[in-house]
């Protein structure tokens, strides 16, 4: 995960003139991805001097909450963990989840 | 001293793994052949049940498993004293097979006959989840000395699997596994679930399983003939 980041930083960089380093990348992660932030912070920062401009570069992760619609009232809500990803109001299970299952690079910052 | 840029964009961090994913399935279309990719938490009962299925499937499909450790091929051999045509992807420090190094296999083994590819993946609930291999139908083993709780807490993989395998059921007189809670807790994220409750030391419930999967098998030939 931490590569396929710092992959994408690389390409940028080599694609914007008058740049040679990569001081920050943005990524939002959905809560609905099984994704640890310290763990990919770390797995991050071990790989990154691997990578041309980004030895220093600083990784700025944003958990963005899940929403889904009930599948029994179609209401939205946040499933978790806590109410075991029920519907508060009629306890039925996640229809489609509206947002939850991001991974994505939204901003690189260059120098 | 330079000007700093922001650059704003949106890429999927995913992106190449899941285009390498894309570029498999043709592959295994191409080949006629069902791709199925086992996951479960380490020591789930993953080889145990593929050496069953092997014994049994194997006069009636031709069968290629493929196996993910992240060292040693003990699980291999196993699977091979079986009588099955096996090759062993070493991940090294990954902890999950990605589409890159099935990719690689594709490139590398003739499959030309095969039915039925099994991939038993590296033991683990989390990573596997995210890394699309170009599989047809995707399997989780949550065996029953796990507990029943596993779906909440490692929600992203029971929901997008298509069948769950409850393994080691032959110890349920032994450990607090509710199989119905369990089954409960996946539904409410994954409504379309398919759920079997085997034991491969007791050989219990697995005429299900192997039926499910030769069912994968006809319908891929079905739909290509007609
Ligand atoms: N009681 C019982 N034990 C089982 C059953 N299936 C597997 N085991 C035992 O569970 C242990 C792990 O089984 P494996 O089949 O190696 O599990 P695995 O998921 O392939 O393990 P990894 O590949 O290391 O993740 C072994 O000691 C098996 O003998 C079963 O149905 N009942
Ligand atoms: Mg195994
Ligand atoms: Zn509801």
């Amino acid at each position: 995960m931490a590569q396929s980041i710092l992959r994408i930083a690389s390409k940028k960089l080599a694609s914007t003139a008058h740049t040679d380093t990569v001081t920050a990348i943005h990524v939002i992660i959905g809560q609905f991805r099984n994704i640890d932030i310290d763990s990919l912070k770390f797995a991050f920062d071990n790989i990154r001097p691997m990578y041309a401009g980004c030895s220093n570069c600083l990784l700025e992760a944003e958990v963005i909450a899940a929403r889904a619609t009930c599948r029994g009232c179609s209401r939205t809500y946040n499933p978790d963990m806590a109410s075991s990803f029920r519907c508060p109001q009629c306890g039925n299970g996640v229809g489609q989840l509206i947002t939850g299952e991001e991974l994505d690079v939204i901003g690189i910052t260059l120098r | 001293m330079h000007d700093s840029s922001d650059e704003h964009m949106l890429e999927r961090i995913l992106a190449g793994n899941d285009d390498l994913a894309e570029h498999n399935r043709e592959h295994f279309d191409e080949l006629n052949l069902t791709a199925v990719n086992i996951m479960s938490a380490p020591g789930a009962g993953k080889t145990s049940l593929l050496e069953c299925t092997v014994a049994t499937l194997a006069p009636k499909h031709n069968i290629f498993v493929l196996e993910g450790d992240m060292v040693g091929n003990l699980d291999a051999e196993r699977l091979r004293r079986v009588g099955a045509s096996v090759f062993q992807i070493c991940t090294g420090r990954s902890c999950h097979l990605d589409a890159q190094m099935v990719a690689r296999f594709l490139h590398t083994e003739p499959l030309a006959g095969v039915e039925l590819l099994l991939i038993e993946n590296v033991g683990n609930l989390v990573c596997p989840a995210d890394f699309k291999l170009g599989e047809h139908k995707r399997v989780v083993l949550l065996s029953v000395t796990e507990g029943d709780d596993k779906p909440i807490k490692y929600p992203v993989i029971f929901r997008s699997c298509d069948a769950v395998v409850f393994t080691k059921c032959d110890l349920l007189p032994y450990v607090d596994f509710d199989i119905e809670r369990a089954i409960d807790n996946i539904r409410v994220l994954n409504e379309d679930v398919e759920t079997f409750v085997v034991s491969s030391k007791d050989k219990t419930g697995l005429t299900e399983w192997n039926s499910w999967l030769s069912q994968k098998v006809g319908a891929k030939v079905a739909s290509l003939e007609s």
